[in-house]
């Protein structure tokens, strides 16, 4: 026979008498915890150490042990080399050139390349980039990244930034996006979608492209310029929070509050960790090396047929008045539209040839990372904005370029080091 | 910086005003534009570590370091660079630690260049334009014992033409003790046609120069003043010897492994009981 | 945990929580000048200068939290800091360590390191972190405790 609705709540009662037990909540250490990682005079000093562990350990585990310790060696003493050695053409030969090794000018004669940075041919600077460089910095990043997800720090570290992030119009949540652009500015850029205005996303979706650099040029500099990435974080982040500040405060719309959920901490699910790793690290590589062989193979026509020079010709008083890097600075810039790991390559080749001094190349890298997205981004930013949208952040994007750009400069001449 | 001259025309007034416009632009651009006059558009300087030169100006210490001379000169060149290794090995050797005093350095030079007379009077506190309150004593003394007494440009460049290795010689001495030391430039610092390159490509002796033959000049020029900007001692000068290469501490190594492994292990045995007590 | 081992856990993360500010503080001072070296003690050689300062400011921090946790050190709250400031410490540590393993591995002209090269690679000097990574060890046997008596 059904129960009446007093003889299903005088069931439930006795049910609930017999199994449920009432008392006060009493904190654990790891509640305890939690609380500390998240109140701001405590939350911060973590923040500071665990951030400090991620870069740590990706300086080490892609730099050091894998491309400075392995890779380097592999293309430099043996692939480059052997290619050099077998590849039909020689050096001068337009294929050669193209697919192995263009040379460079030394007291007035053409010279081979020592190093897959200075080569730019497909099958040396092409699979270098990727595989030699990119790869481990890739792996480094997610699995860092899986770590924090899986253990339940990120929601904590939002938490943390929103009081920040708010005088720029954003919330705590645009540190989730912000940390996957420096793993790629794609999934970044995705990440984007939770957010509830269009003003947000706008913000969200410039200031990624513009501000964030992605794991695979992250990767190049700590391999060529790891004493300057400091400075080059830093004026990254001054013009995030600042550029931020004013887009914010020029673009109409509203910033609504965004409600997370912050989980427990639990000890990390290596199953997870790895199958998220794999995905990421896969679907990276799938999308990268394309373009890097791609990239490489159009800078090397461009060198080819003159239009590089011309191109050098034209914007190098630009160039060089304004932004205070050499024009040879053109050819990385343009490599810089479809990799930038590839145009931070190009600048490495360039500094080890002694053509730029040190602030040129923290000039050229702060250069190539704001002033324009790579072009994955770009149709990312295509597909996730519409045209208005999308004029709005390439306009931002070329003013705060010119701004910025212009600004460094004058910093390097008032100091002296321009 | 020196700051280039140009020659101005006399003109009629618009032209005159255009030329002081230009000549100010020319002005402001070379403050930016380092202007090299012995080597134009050299590459830039290498990334080096070089200690300055502590003296004692009466009771004043002033570190002097290249950057110093570079100013004081124009440019960090290769006589410059040299010259002031050269005075730094010197001191060393004579004094160890302890600063000389400005006045009680002497240096005999065989090598009549500006780059290394403006280094040399910079230290000594000799040359024209530099504030100091005592005075050290610099001589330019040629191999076949000729002393070169007027030290202005056009007279180094005459007695300079035929320089070789044998003028990279520097006697720096300590004038209350009569204390010198020869500092003698090592074979091989300058590569074997370097100053055959120089006569021809500065001195058109005995001919002019090829395009080719002053790209190799520039070349090897360039390399030279780096070596004397990030070479150690040993390298440059004859009579210093080649520290000993540490031996690695492979027992301190070792214990601090056995060390972490065993940390390793336990923890591992400490995580595998939790697991499964639980 | 009984009140012995409360009493000795607020004097031991005293004195460590004094000592790591007192080492942090050293590190931030010598970071300006590219840190120190005093026998096996070593403050210097990270690949990114300004590794240095960071790492002095991430100890300054755990002393603060070990000497912060001193006062009713029992309490869950209290034992909370002194769990956070190991794990500072673990981190850093843990960092410098792993950098050593990265950098043992690879040799320098050959692919592998020789054995020699290998242990040679973890001979002193070491960061003062190094060295606060076996007393800040001696948390865990408090969460254990903690956790025993949760249960």
């Amino acid at each position: 026979m059904p129960l009446s609705v007093d003889e299903r709540w005088d069931l439930i009662d006795k049910i609930s008498k017999q199994t449920v037990t009432f008392g006060a909540y009493k904190h654990t250490l790891k509640d305890a915890i939690a609380e500390l990682t998240v109140k701001p005079l405590t939350g911060i000093p973590v923040a500071i150490a665990v951030i400090y562990g991620f870069w740590s350990f990706f300086g080490d585990f892609a730099g050091t042990l894998f491309t400075d310790g392995f890779m380097v060696k592999l293309f430099d003493e043996h692939w480059l080399p052997w290619l050099q050695s077998v590849f039909p053409g020689g050096l001068g030969n337009p294929l050669y050139a193209l697919m192995v090794d263009a040379g460079h000018i030394e007291n007035g004669v053409l010279v081979a390349s020592d190093t897959c940075f200075e080569s730019f041919g497909v099958l040396t600077s092409g699979l270098f980039v990727p595989f030699g460089v990119v790869l481990w910095a890739v792996v480094a990043f997610y699995l860092m990244f899986a770590v924090l997800e899986d253990v339940g720090y990120l929601p904590r570290l939002a938490v943390l930034v929103d009081t920040i992030l708010h005088k720029i119009g954003l919330h705590g949540y645009a540190i989730v996006p912000t940390f996957l652009s420096l793993g790629c500015n794609v999934p970044g850029v995705t990440a984007v979608r939770p957010l509830e205005t269009r003003k947000q996303r706008f913000l969200m979706i410039t200031l990624l492209s513009v501000f964030i650099p992605c794991g695979a040029q992250i990767g190049i500099m700590q391999d060529l310029v790891p004493e300057l990435m400091g400075w080059i974080f830093l004026t990254l982040a001054i013009g995030y929070l600042g550029f931020g500040f004013i887009l914010n405060k020029i673009v109409p719309g509203k910033s609504p509050e965004i409600v997370m959920d912050v989980p427990p901490y639990q000890m990390p699910m290596w199953r997870n960790i790895a199958s998220k790793l794999w995905i990421r690290t896969s679907r990276f590589l799938l999308v990268a090396v394309p373009f890097v062989l791609l990239g490489c193979l159009i800078v090397g026509l461009m060198y080819l047929t003159g239009a590089m020079d011309w191109l050098a010709a034209v914007f190098g008083p630009l160039l060089m008045g304004w932004f205070g890097v050499p024009e040879e600075t053109v050819a990385p810039l343009i490599a810089g539209f479809l990799r930038k790991d590839l145009a931070v390559g190009m600048i490495g080749g360039l500094m080890e040839r002694g053509l730029m001094t040190t602030f040129q190349v923290f000039t050229s890298v702060v250069l190539l990372c704001i002033y324009f997205p790579c072009l994955a981004t770009f149709v990312m930013m295509l597909k996730e904005e519409n045209g208005k949208e999308f004029l709005g952040s390439i306009v931002s994007l070329v003013a705060m370029v010119f701004v910025y750009g212009g600004l460094i400069h004058l910093v390097g001449i008032m100091l002296g080091v321009a | 910086m020196k700051k280039e001259k140009s020659k101005m025309q006399s003109a009629k007034l618009p032209l005159k005003a255009v030329a002081i416009v230009a000549l100010v632009l020319l002005a402001l651009s070379s403050a930016v534009i380092s202007v090299d006059a012995h080597m134009p558009r050299a590459k830039p300087l290498p990334e080096f570590e070089l200690e300055p030169i502590s003296i004692y100006d009466g009771d004043t210490l002033i570190d002097i370091s290249i950057d110093d001379i570079g100013d004081y000169h124009g440019e960090i060149c290769v006589c410059g660079g040299c010259a002031f290794r050269a005075t730094q090995l010197g001191i060393s050797k004579i004094l160890g630690e302890e600063i000389p005093a400005r006045d009680d350095i002497k240096i005999v030079s065989r090598l009549p260049t500006p780059g290394s007379r403006d280094c040399f009077q910079y230290i000594t506190g000799t040359g024209p334009g530099i504030e100091t309150k005592t005075k050290g004593e610099y001589k330019v003394i040629l191999p076949d014992g000729t002393a070169v007494v007027n030290l202005s440009n056009k007279d180094l460049k005459k007695v300079s033409n035929d320089n070789t290795l044998d003028n990279f010689r520097f006697d720096v001495c300590r004038k209350s003790t009569g204390e010198c030391f020869k500092v003698v430039l090592k074979l091989g610092v300058f590569s074997e046609d370097y100053f055959e390159l120089r006569k021809k490509v500065k001195f058109d002796i005995p001919e002019n120069a090829t395009s080719e033959e002053k790209a190799l000049f520039k070349s090897e020029w360039e390399d030279t003043r780096d070596k004397f900007l990030t070479s150690p001692d040993w390298v440059l000068f004859e009579g210093v010897e080649e520290p000993e290469e540490e031996e690695p501490d492979v027992v301190g190594g070792a214990t601090f492994f056995s060390i972490l492994v065993i940390g390793l292990i336990l923890l591992v045995g400490l995580v595998y009981s939790r697991k499964k007590a639980s | 945990m009984d009140e012995g081992e409360a009493k000795l856990g607020r004097l031991y993360f005293a004195v460590l929580g004094a000592v790591a500010l007192a080492f942090g503080a050293a590190e931030l001072i010598a970071s300006a000048g590219g840190g120190f070296t005093w026998g096996i003690l070593d403050s210097s050689g990270a690949a990114n200068p300004l590794f240095l300062p960071w790492r002095a400011i991430i100890l300054l921090s755990a002393g603060f939290f070990y000497l912060s946790s001193v006062k009713d050190f029992a309490e869950v709250h209290q034992l909370a800091k002194s769990v956070m400031a190991s794990i500072m410490i673990w981190i850093v540590a843990g960092m410098a360590i792993w950098s050593r393993i990265a950098g043992s591995i690879p040799g320098e002209e050959t692919w592998f390191n020789t054995l020699d090269g290998f242990l040679a690679s973890y001979a002193p000097p070491y960061c003062p972190e190094m060295f606060l990574l076996p007393f800040s060890l001696v948390i865990v046997y408090y969460i254990l405790k903690e956790e025993e008596a949760e249960k």
